[in-house]
């Protein structure tokens, strides 16, 4: 049977194929500390088998998450979980890898609280039942809010007062304050702007009527002189 | 058929003695298991760390045999030819068949660019 991975659509406008490609497989770090327990010191590992290797690891994930996925599909399950995978792995034929991973999963959890694991990001859902049995599903909310990204909280500060009184306003110009009151500075800046723009305008137009009106009388008594002057 | 303790060692000094809890990125685990199908919605949080221990030993494994391979040619470092072998002389590696034969036939040894498109699924 032959499994290939989804090619999926090229979307590299916006971000550089490097950094894709790396995410979609496992770590050449990691894998190289996990070989060189089993090499000795003087073998050598060349980039074509690290390459290889690397890429047998990513198939590896996706042949067992699908099979643990056809489990779940059968039962009418949405959430996969550790014991899933447990059946894939053994029904995919990898049988000496289910001991030493049962117990690395109840010793996973019997010390779940100690410090070594207070560096984990994710918090973990507990599944009591043990063995291959049909466990109870586990919590949807404890488990929708495990699988969204924890939002960084966000300081709600006070909002300062703002007047109309251009003095006020420049002293609250130049302390640092946040994003959010950045905005509201520039926001009242432009409305202080238009506004004064606004005044400068009106005065200059008053002014131009009050000049035309001077120049018209003045060339209205320029007329009258002209008219007495001929006769 | 292997020893039963083989396996022994590695979890009784597992977790204190490498350099974090896990060897594996479990964030990466997460993503390589969503984008290997359409079916796979919610993961709970013990199936990556099942597979940070499980892809451990399948590496070990794969490096084991392949390495067994390299001794039998008389050479110290492992190539795509010991890999290849040692997948073909294994059957629980079947489905990496078609990784090595076409890792063969393009004799260049150009790897091809996967891309992905992040997908949103909590509707």
């Amino acid at each position: 049977m032959a499994i290939s991975l989804p090619i999926n659509s090229n979307n590299g406008d916006r971000v550089p194929n490097l950094v894709l490609r790396d995410k979609s497989k496992m770590p050449i770090t990691n894998m190289m500390k996990i070989m060189s327990q089993i090499l000795l010191n003087n073998v050598q590992v060349s980039y074509d088998t690290m390459d290889m290797i690397q890429q047998s690891a990513t198939k590896y994930i996706n042949f067992v998450t699908r099979k643990a996925k056809d489990r779940c599909q059968s039962e009418c399950r949405k959430i996969m979980n550790a014991e899933d995978l447990l059946w894939a792995i053994e029904e995919l034929g990898f049988n000496d890898y289910v001991e030493p991973l049962t117990t690395f999963i109840q010793r996973y959890r019997n010390i779940e609280g100690v410090d070594l694991f207070t560096t984990h990001k994710e918090p973990i859902s507990h599944i009591e039942n043990h063995g291959p049995s049909l466990g109870p599903e586990p919590n949807l909310m404890s488990t929708l809010e495990m699988l969204h990204p924890p939002q960084p909280p966000q300081v709600n500060s006070s909002q300062p007062k703002f007047s109309i009184i251009p003095n006020t306003n420049l002293e609250m110009l130049y302390p640092n304050e946040m994003s959010s009151t950045k905005i509201h500075l520039v926001l009242v800046v432009q409305m202080m702007f238009s506004t004064t723009l606004m005044f400068l305008l009106s005065s200059i137009m008053i002014n131009i009527e009050m000049i035309i009106e001077e120049i018209q009388l003045q060339l209205t008594i320029m007329a009258m002189d002209y008219d007495i002057g001929n006769k | 058929m292997r020893q039963a303790g083989a396996y022994s060692g590695l979890l009784c000094g597992g977790v204190s003695g490498r350099t974090g809890p896990h060897s594996l990125p479990l964030a990466r685990i997460k993503k390589i298991m969503k984008n290997s199908g359409e079916g796979v919605k919610m993961i709970s949080g013990e199936a990556p760390i099942i597979f940070s221990k499980a892809c451990d030993l399948f590496i070990e494994e794969l490096t084991r045999r392949s390495w067994i391979m390299a001794i039998q040619g008389k050479r110290r470092t492992l190539h795509k030819e010991d890999l290849a072998s040692a997948v073909i002389a294994t059957d629980i590696f079947d489905f990496l068949i078609t990784l090595v034969s076409n890792s063969d036939s393009h004799a260049v040894g150009g790897a091809t660019n996967v891309m992905e498109v992040e997908t949103i699924d909590y509707s």
